[in-house]
This record gives structure tokens, sequence and C-alpha cells, in this order.
């Protein structure tokens, strides 16, 4: 069950182009997503997902209506405004080539906390107990290059994470990973919903994924045809 | 952590990065030794002509034309020389001129007879260290080039005629013999210049006691201080005529001013240079990684700290290429300041050049300090453009790329 209301999509709609060129990526839309959700944004490509996880992560602005994030309209934010808000309660997790390659695991999940003007200690102490949560202890110094497609994600979670932001987006975590490690991905992901409380948003068309959800939000054409509650 | 993914970064592309830094470091490398060769080439031409005959500054009676030997007295020479010894003039002598023609074996030329002081004028000019035969400023003999002597035909102990107008007017005419021969490496000096010691020129011209200059020496590069030193002190006497090298060799002067400007140019040409390769290095990276761009302001990173990343980058690339190339460019200037190049067969008559043919490199280490600046500084801003590129876009614009 929801414990307040996290995220509010006001008629929020987004295109790209004008006139002839103009491409309606999502529909006017009303969602509300509250703390410690557990969604998964489904759809077909095209279908306007990965653009619904945008304005709902404030990577970017509706052309109309308005998002909401704990009551504060992106719309009304500055650049910089809604690049603070996004740091002190959003962390990624993006299909792939999600991390930074000239650093290490642990410098990708530092790095999250350094941006957020954590110490030094904080910051090793609190990488080191993520990288420990997705499983990757003793791989903590290997560099992106160095690790399988799923222990990237992993790192990309453990990064995610470790900062303690209350809302992780991530879009189609499990694209590039066999159905093992995707699933193993899931649950870890589950477990921390239920562990930290987080609210987690994810967008996927994989039957797997949405059957762990608790919450699943249909996407068509840029428009939420089903919002189905477990 | 900047520092340390600006670095990283560099070392992705390791080829891309070696051939920027290699190109940079060419660059400071030459402009390193052009520099060094044009501080070498400048003090040559002021050596030159400080040491052949101007000196630091030249003090005369007023209404003495600059390079015109003429009978003008200068007043009180002993006074003149009491205020000297007070500045930083280090050394200084009396001398007497006279244009006179030569006589010898049927031949003649016009030459320009100098009546100059044996044991002070060493401390001012080269040319007794140039002695090629006999002695310098024997008494009752005169002291010419060794071109002179060969085109009349006279070596030492030969007698030759002087003919000039003494201090009354009238012409004089008496044999010298030969007792001295010079050879400086301006050969069309030799050739026009006699020296004969001061009382004899001052006895010869019928002109005892007459002293129409004095000649004095400086510090390097301090003779215009030395010269306004002694204006100074002699302020308000308008009996003289004082004036520093550059004024009697002007020519020599807009020379150096003007090597100084085309070398100013040069080093323009090269920054830009530097600054266009390193914006298109820094360009590419840039473009390269907008996807990670797109990660790390997602992540939560700020713009000013992307900017500063890549202007880090961009910083890195200017240092190592300016370590490198000053180090190539100190081993090359340590080589051309030993060595020098040998310039004899384009210089043999360049009065620049008077007292040596071999250029060589004076590394002048302000000037590899400011080298070094400004190519960290070309490098840092030239990382702007690119990293206002980076910054610019919007976060979902950039995690769509690539």
């Amino acid at each position: 069950m929801g414990k307040g209301a996290l995220l509010n999509l006001d008629g929020a709609a987004r295109f790209y182009g004008e006139g002839e060129n103009r491409v309606d990526a999502l529909l006017s839309t009303d969602l509300t997503v509250e703390e410690g959700e557990f969604i998964c944004v489904a759809g077909p490509s095209g279908s306007g997902k990965t653009t619904l996880l945008n304005l709902s992560g404030l990577l970017d602005l509706p052309s109309s209506g308005r998002v909401l994030v704990l009551g504060r309209d992106s719309g009304a934010l500055s650049k910089g405004a809604r690049a603070s808000l996004r740091r002190e309660l959003v962390g990624f997790v993006f299909q792939a080539h999600n991390l930074l390659p000239v650093l290490t695991a642990r410098e990708n999940v530092e790095y999250s906390m350094l941006v957020r003007g954590l110490g030094a200690k904080e910051r090793s102490e609190r990488a080191q107990s993520a990288l420990t949560s997705v499983g990757l202890l003793g791989k903590e110094d290997k560099f992106p290059r160095e690790l399988s497609g799923g222990e990237q994600q992993r790192v990309a979670v453990a990064r995610a994470i470790a900062p303690g932001t209350p809302l992780v987006i991530a879009d189609e975590p499990t694209a590039n990973l066999d159905s093992v490690t995707g699933k193993a991905l899931m649950s870890l992901l589950y477990e921390l919903k239920e562990r930290e409380g987080m609210t987690f948003i994810f967008s996927s068309h994989d039957p797997m994924v949405m059957e762990c959800a608790e919450r699943v939000i249909t996407l068509h054409d840029g428009s939420i045809v089903k919002d189905n509650t477990k | 952590m900047i520092l340390r993914i600006a670095l990283r970064n560099l070392l992705r592309n390791r080829r891309r990065t070696l051939y920027t830094i290699s190109a940079v470091a060419f660059g400071l490398l030459c402009l390193i030794v052009f520099q060094a060769l044009k501080v070498g080439l400048h003090e040559q031409m002021v050596r030159s002509t400080v040491g052949l005959d101007a000196g630091a500054l030249q003090i005369h009676a007023k209404g003495h034309e600059a390079n015109i030997a003429s009978l003008l007295p200068l007043p009180e020479p002993q006074v003149v020389e009491e205020f000297l010894g007070k500045t930083s003039v280090t050394a200084y002598a009396r001398r007497i001129k006279s244009p006179a023609l030569l006589i010898a074996n049927a031949k003649s030329t016009a030459v320009l007879l100098s009546g100059v002081e044996r044991v002070r004028e060493p401390s001012v000019t080269f040319i007794s260290e140039n002695m090629v035969a006999g002695d310098y400023l024997a008494p009752g003999g005169l002291l010419i080039g060794e071109n002179l002597a060969n085109s009349l035909g006279v070596g030492l102990g030969d007698d030759v005629a002087l003919m000039v107008e003494g201090w009354t007017g009238a012409p004089f005419i008496r044999k010298f013999p030969v007792k001295g021969i010079y050879r400086t490496a301006l050969a069309t000096f030799d050739l026009g210049h006699v020296f004969m010691p001061l009382p004899q020129a001052q006895e010869f011209l019928r002109a005892d006691g007459v002293v129409t200059e004095l000649v004095a020496a400086s510090e390097a590069g301090g003779e215009l201080s030395a010269a306004n030193e002694v204006r100074e002190k002699l302020n308000g006497d308008d009996r003289y005529s004082i004036r520093y090298w550059g004024e009697i060799a002007p020519d020599v002067k807009q020379l150096i001013d003007l090597n100084d400007s085309t070398m100013a140019l040069l080093i323009i040409i090269v920054y830009l240079i530097v600054a266009v390769g390193i914006v298109n290095t820094m360009s590419m990276a840039v473009y390269e990684r907008f996807h990670e761009i797109g990660i790390q302001l997602a992540v939560g990173d700020t713009p000013r700290s992307i900017f500063l990343m890549i202007l880090t980058e961009s910083a890195l690339l200017g240092l190592i290429a300016s370590i490198l190339g000053s180090l190539m460019g100190w081993l090359a200037c340590l080589y051309l300041g030993k060595y020098g190049v040998d310039l004899t067969s384009l210089t043999s008559s360049n009065q620049y050049f008077a007292q040596s043919h071999i250029l060589k490199s004076h590394l002048i280490l302000s000037d590899l300090g400011w080298a070094n600046l400004l190519t960290v500084t070309t490098a840092t801003l030239a990382g702007i453009f690119p990293a206002l590129k980076a910054v610019r876009m919007e976060v979902v614009e950039a995690l769509n790329h690539g």
C-alpha cells in the first residue's frame, strides 16, 4: 500500500517537433505514484514508456500539463533547481551503457554520492554496502569492461540505491540480460524496495518483469490503457 | 575525481591523445628554439654593434651628427668622465676621429682614422682581441684591417701614407709603418677603419688635447638606462650630445624590433594551430561521450562540474605537451647554445656578425615560462567550446546519443 503521493502527472503530455513533423510521444496523462510502490510501465516499443519515465525522473519537461514531484511542479523550476531536485530524489538505471567506463565499479557507485556532496568515508561505506547488496563483493575494483552485462546492470542498481534517494527509475533494466540474470535483478530490486522502502518505477515489455511488479501501467500509442494494481 | 576522470578519459584513445600532445609539443619546441635563436641573434647583433665601434653609448659635443666624423671638440672631457664614474657605465675611453685617405703601392682608399686610448679602449670594443699580426696600437705606427692590408699589398713594417684634413683645415700627409693588423668577422669594417694611439692622432691632426668622442660600455641590456643616467647627470648642460647604441645604429634597433614583431606573429599563428588542434581533439572526445555526459547529468552531476572536467582534460593535454615540448626545446637550445649554427657562408659581410659567424641560441628562463603558461592557457581555453557544447545539451538529448 502507498504511504503518500510522491509523483503526480496532471495532464502531462510530451510531443516533439512541430506541424506535420510533430510526434506525440505521450498524450495527456494523469498518474499518481505513491511512496513505496513497485511499478512496471509496460507497452510495446514506441508506446511512450521512456518518455513517461523521463518526465517522472525530471530528465525532461512536459510540453503541456504538469509533473509534480513531492508537490513541486517541475515546469516551474529552473534547470538548475530541477537538476538539484533530481539529485535529491531520483536514482536511475538505464537500459545499457549505464556506467562511466573510466571508473571502476566502486568509483561509479561513489560518483553518484560525490555529486551529492557526501564525504569520502560515507561514500566508501555506502558504496561497499550497495555493491555487497547487489552481490558484487570482490568485484569492486573491476572496470565495466571487465564485468558481464548482468554485473554492469547490478553496478548501475548499486549506484542508483547507494545515495538513498526515495525514487529509483529504471528504463528496461533487464533488456540486455538473460532471463536468469534478469529475474535475479528484479528480485534484488524488490528486496531493496521491501528493505529500504524505496519507490521503483521501471519500464519493460518482458512478462517476467511485469509479473514481479505490484502495479503494472500499460501504455499504447502514448496513452495509459491499463493501470492494474495486484 | 574530476582529475581522475579527466586523466583516464585522455588515456581512452591513446593514439589520438599522443598525436595531439606530439603536435602541440612540436609547436612549442619550435617556438622555444626560434625564440632562443632570436634572442641569441639579437644579442650577437648588439654585441657586434657595441663591440665593433659604437660602444654602449657615445658622448659628443652638441651639434655632432651621428656617424659623421668631425673634429668638433668635446668640451671638458675630464668633467664628463667624472660623471661617468658615478653611473652604471662599466668603462669608457677617449677618441678622436677623422676621415682620411690611405695610400700605398700606388693605390689609395678612404678610411676612418680613429685615435684611441691603448689601455682603456679594449674595455669598450673588441678590436684588440682580433689581432692577427703585430701589436695593438704600437706607438708611432698604424693598426689596419687584414683585408685592407691585403688589398693595398702591405704587411707588417711596410709604410703607408695617410692624408687628413687637420684641426686648422690644412691638409697633412705623413707616412706611418704598419705595426698591427687586425681581423674582425666583418670584412667591410676591416677595409675602412684604421687606428693609432690617441696622442699620436692628436699630434698628426694638429689637435693637441682635443677629444671628439667619449665612448662607454655598460652591462649587456643596460645600455639605454646607462645613457639615461648619463643624461640625468649632465642635465641642463646643453654642450653635450648623448646617444646610446640604438640611436647610433638605428638600423640594428629597428631590425631587432621588426624581428620581435615577426616572432609575435609567429607565436600567434602557432598558438592558433595549437588551439585548433585541441578544439578538434576535445570536440571529438566530447562528441563520443555525449551519452556518458548524459549519464553523468542524470546521476546528478552539475553542468559546472562537467564543464570543469572537459576543461581539465584540455588543460592536462596542454600541460603534458608543455612539459614534453619544453624538455625537447631545452635540450635543443642546450645543443644550439653550445655549438650554434655556422652561418659563415651567409654572413661574411653582415655587420651583425662582426664578432662571430656562429649563431648561438640563448634560452631565457622567463621566455620558457611564458611559452609554457601560454600553451597551458591556450589548451585550457580551447576546451571551452567543446565544454560549452556538452553542458548546453539537454539530459535526454545526451542520453539518446549513441
